[in-house]
């Protein structure tokens, strides 16, 4: 019954790792039950590294000296309702906090810690002999025999395979954001949704809580593959959600393509990568997918309704029912419609036959 | 002859006749309301992307029960079930709790040498549903699964094993 009680009082010691490794279970185990608990640890969490990249600074001589002055002054001025080394102090105070602040906005004193694996890979045009702390705005490369991992804060790692070129473009409380130039990068996250962002040349991979491989080219045309949880692959105002076990291309100058399922059959597969980089045989495509897909493709087939033409969109509709049926409260008029709520709420049934 | 005579009246005999029938189609109505709300109660399975948290990505399965009207939710428990070196095991399973309402997440606790299947009983009010869910190294068989209306007895666990295909 423990999960009826809420752990709030354990939080700070939880995260500071001073609980002993029964209670740490026993805080955890009430974690994965409780999202009140998760959330509020979260903000603890990210207050507790915010008040971290806030610097310390040694007080001025003059202050300390102004502050005893007021200090033996105090008999005097009995009468004051507010001393005046209180405003001395509340002053120091608002001026460490506003310093902390510029420099955390300016990003000056964010660092990544960066491993080398294998080989000489380069951060900011030094060699990593084994581990660096590299500031925000470097460049982080390696050369065909060389591999690195990054840390990214506290919610995982990114290891750089060889001939890869990732800049470290942000890392605070809102989240961590590389840019992927060239090559490849297979990153471990462990976080609530969009937390860790990798901006590649053609779609911007947001992390929805996961592990997947992403490379390209240097003109973008690559692949991004989810091996645990989800990843949202976005450009303009496309967006591909691609789950365990699927993958998603990319191309230069036309974004992300639409997510199938690895083990998907060779021809679906095809048909797939016709329909989203080559229009003039778009048309064809279509036919060959909805004959080949089965029912874990409806991950495609769902993606296909807002993305084929709307006198193709029925076609793909009844498929989809045919495959794996419709949930109720979902009818076709609010699909065909492309009804954001209900093509979410069909997603996430058709989740359940992936 | 009194008791012949009482037996013989027609009107009676087509009473006690009315009342067979009804008694009969009662019965029947109940029977198929059962048998119906039995199938309605079901467990399905699915891949950790199905609970949309991150909390459950690295779970083996996820899944729900489907079909209970019951005030209180229902009743889940699974075990793994394995043969290792020729030896049958059983584990107990902890069962996760996802954020999301009726979800259930089952995390790798038993060894990786031998076959394993994790045996899922849920309990709606007094209707039962079963699953024999095979699993892999890394993720769980949808094709190899079994589902029951029904705990699941020996037999069928033995048989589940026999099924279940070797890493």
């Amino acid at each position: 019954m423990i999960f009826n009680r809420h752990v709030t009082d354990r939080f700070a010691p939880y995260l500071d790792g001073s609980l002993d490794s029964r209670m740490r279970d026993s805080v955890e185990a009430h974690l994965a039950k409780c999202a009140e608990c998760r959330s509020g640890i979260d903000q603890v969490r990210k207050v507790k590294a915010a008040l971290q990249e806030i610097p310390l600074f040694e007080a001025p001589e003059s202050l300390w000296t102004a502050i005893e002055a007021s200090q033996h002054g105090i008999g005097k001025a009995q009468s004051a309702t507010f001393p005046n080394w209180r405003y001395a102090v509340a002053a120091l105070i608002v001026f460490v906090a506003l310093l902390g602040y510029w420099r955390h906005s300016r990003q000056l004193i964010v660092r990544w810690e960066v491993v080398a694996l294998d080989g000489l890979p380069i951060a900011g045009g030094e060699p990593i002999v084994a581990l660096e702390s590299v500031p925000t705005g470097e460049w982080i490369e390696t050369d065909a025999r060389s591999r690195a991992r990054i840390r990214v804060g506290e919610i995982g790692s990114v290891e750089l395979e060889p001939n890869t070129r990732v800049r470290l473009m942000a890392s605070g409380v809102g989240g961590h954001r590389l840019a992927l130039r060239s090559g490849g990068i297979s990153a471990k996250i462990s976080a609530p949704p969009r937390l860790f962002i990798v901006d590649a040349p053609a779609g911007t991979a947001v992390d929805l809580g996961c592990e997947y491989r992403i490379h390209c080219d240097r003109y973008g045309t690559g692949t991004l593959s989810v091996s645990q949880g989800w990843v949202s692959l976005e450009w303009l105002r496309t967006e591909s959600l691609v789950p365990a076990g699927a993958s998603c291309r990319m191309r230069a100058g036309l974004g992300p393509g639409t997510p199938w399922f690895e083990d998907a059959p060779t021809q679906f597969a095809q048909a797939l990568e016709r329909f989203d980089f080559d229009p003039n045989s778009a048309l064809d495509a279509i036919e060959t997918i909805l004959t080949y897909s089965r029912t874990r493709d409806t991950l495609t087939l769902w993606h296909l309704l807002s993305r084929v033409r709307a006198s193709d969109r029925p076609r793909v509709y009844h498929r989809i029912v045919k495959l794996a049926g419709t949930p109720a409260g979902i009818d076709r008029e609010t699909i065909l419609n492309l009804d954001r709520h209900a093509l979410a709420r069909w997603k996430d049934e058709l989740a359940w036959t992936w | 002859m009194q008791g012949r005579n009482r037996l013989a009246d027609p009107s009676k005999i087509e009473m006690y006749r009315l009342v067979a029938r009804i008694s009969f189609a009662l019965a029947v109505i109940l029977a198929v309301a059962r048998a119906a709300r039995a199938e309605d109660f079901a467990i399905q399975i699915a891949s950790p992307v199905a609970a949309q948290n991150y909390q459950m990505k690295r779970s083996t399965f996820v899944f729900r029960t489907t079909g209970c009207a019951a005030a209180v939710p229902p009743e889940v428990m699974a075990t793994a079930e394995g043969r290792v070196t020729g030896q049958r095991r059983s584990l107990p399973l902890k069962v996760v709790v996802a954020p999301a309402t009726g979800v259930y997440g089952v995390f790798r606790e038993w060894p990786e040498e031998g076959v394993w299947i994790v045996n899922v009983t849920a309990r709606c009010a007094s209707t039962i549903a079963g699953a024999l869910v095979a699993t892999d190294g890394k993720s769980f068989i949808r094709e190899s699964s079994v589902f029951l209306t029904h705990k699941a007895t020996e037999a069928e666990i033995e048989a589940a094993l026999k099924g279940t295909p070797r890493k």
